[in-house]
């Protein structure tokens, strides 16, 4: 999924529960913000595609797999926060309506998946996810 | 000897009088020393039930010694195995994993700590052979926790093996990356 549909569920999810300071950045670093991770892969883009555009590359890490997981419960234990495991699940499984290959369980399993509902043409599901949040977080602000 | 890292063999090369002693005058083979190390580390850990904390450290750098001299001695002597890396392996992170609950037991340290410190470590040993990285935070840094505390010890084990792990996550897709972009199904 795009940043922008990424940005808008977590925004929900901060409004929902209501979340402050420390649990604040937690959301939206294992909401929005994991989605950096697609930086550590530049240096191999650049040395195969040069600066040429390649659609559907593999920007993709473990770090938003459900094996990230692995670390981040006992992260959550460590810092007795539920936001790291909530804002996490919600990305995972927002990039799991993209129909683009994914590896859960890498590096453990080479299992492939490419997630649900891939019938449904992608740009639709990313309209319908902005739409619904969009008007969530509208919702949500203006019954402040 | 030409596999291993030029610091390893200098390590070896250093420790190797002491090496002769142990295998060829007093007879430890590798899985020995191994088996001698966890046993004095098992005393580290009663002293600590004991709150003996300084005799436990002793003992705990008695068990270390021992533990980094099992491997000289394969090395040197030509006597590794899978078998004897495994016992290794396995002694290593049960006496952690006594030493951390024992300072838990005895308030040293919150039982939580040492349980993500353990979870931590075992992480990060499950992916450490694959990539050869390895931060190396565990037991040594009881001897830290001693002047500052074991809480602030077990938080450092915890997020040294922590961050140990994610980066060992990142090596292997880095390599697996490597391999599809040159054409290798995995």
């Amino acid at each position: 999924m795009t940043f922008l549909s990424h940005a808008l569920v977590t925004t929900a999810g901060v409004q929902l529960l209501d979340l402050e300071g420390t649990n604040l950045i937690l959301a939206y670093s294992f909401g929005t913000l994991v989605d950096f991770d697609h930086l550590l892969k530049l240096p191999l883009y650049f040395k195969k595609y040069k600066t040429r555009v390649k659609k559907h590359y593999n920007w993709r890490t473990p770090l938003q797999e459900p094996v990230t997981l692995l670390w981040i419960l006992p992260l959550c234990v460590y810092l007795k926060s539920y936001v790291p495991a909530i804002f996490i699940i919600g990305h995972i499984m927002l990039d799991y309506l993209v129909d683009y290959p994914k590896h859960p369980f890498f590096p453990y399993n080479n299992f492939e998946t490419k997630g649900f509902l891939t019938k449904i043409p992608q740009l639709y599901k990313e309209l319908a996810v902005i739409t619904l949040f969009l008007w969530i977080n509208i919702a949500l602000l203006s019954a402040k | 000897m030409d596999k291993h890292s030029p610091l390893i063999s200098k390590i070896d090369k250093l420790a190797l009088p002491i090496a002769k002693i142990v295998h060829r005058n007093l007879g430890f083979s590798p899985n020995k020393l191994s088996v001698t190390s966890f046993v004095i580390g098992s005393f580290s850990v009663v002293a600590v039930l004991f709150q003996k904390i300084e005799i436990a450290l002793g003992f705990l750098l008695i068990s270390l010694i021992f533990d980094g001299l099992d491997g000289v001695v394969a090395r040197l002597y030509n006597l590794e195995s899978k078998t004897g890396e495994r016992l290794e392996l396995v002694f290593d992170r049960a006496n952690e994993a006594m030493l951390f609950l024992a300072l838990a037991a005895t308030g040293y340290a919150e039982l939580r700590l040492a349980i993500l410190a353990i979870i931590a470590i075992l992480l990060m040993t499950t992916l450490r052979d694959r990539t050869k990285f390895d931060p190396g935070f565990k037991r040594t840094i009881l001897f830290l926790g001693y002047f500052v505390g074991f809480t602030l010890a077990l938080k450092v084990i915890f997020w040294v093996n922590l961050v140990g792990f994610i980066i060992n996550m990142l090596i292997l897709d880095y390599s697996r990356q490597k391999l599809l972009d040159k054409g290798v199904s995995q």
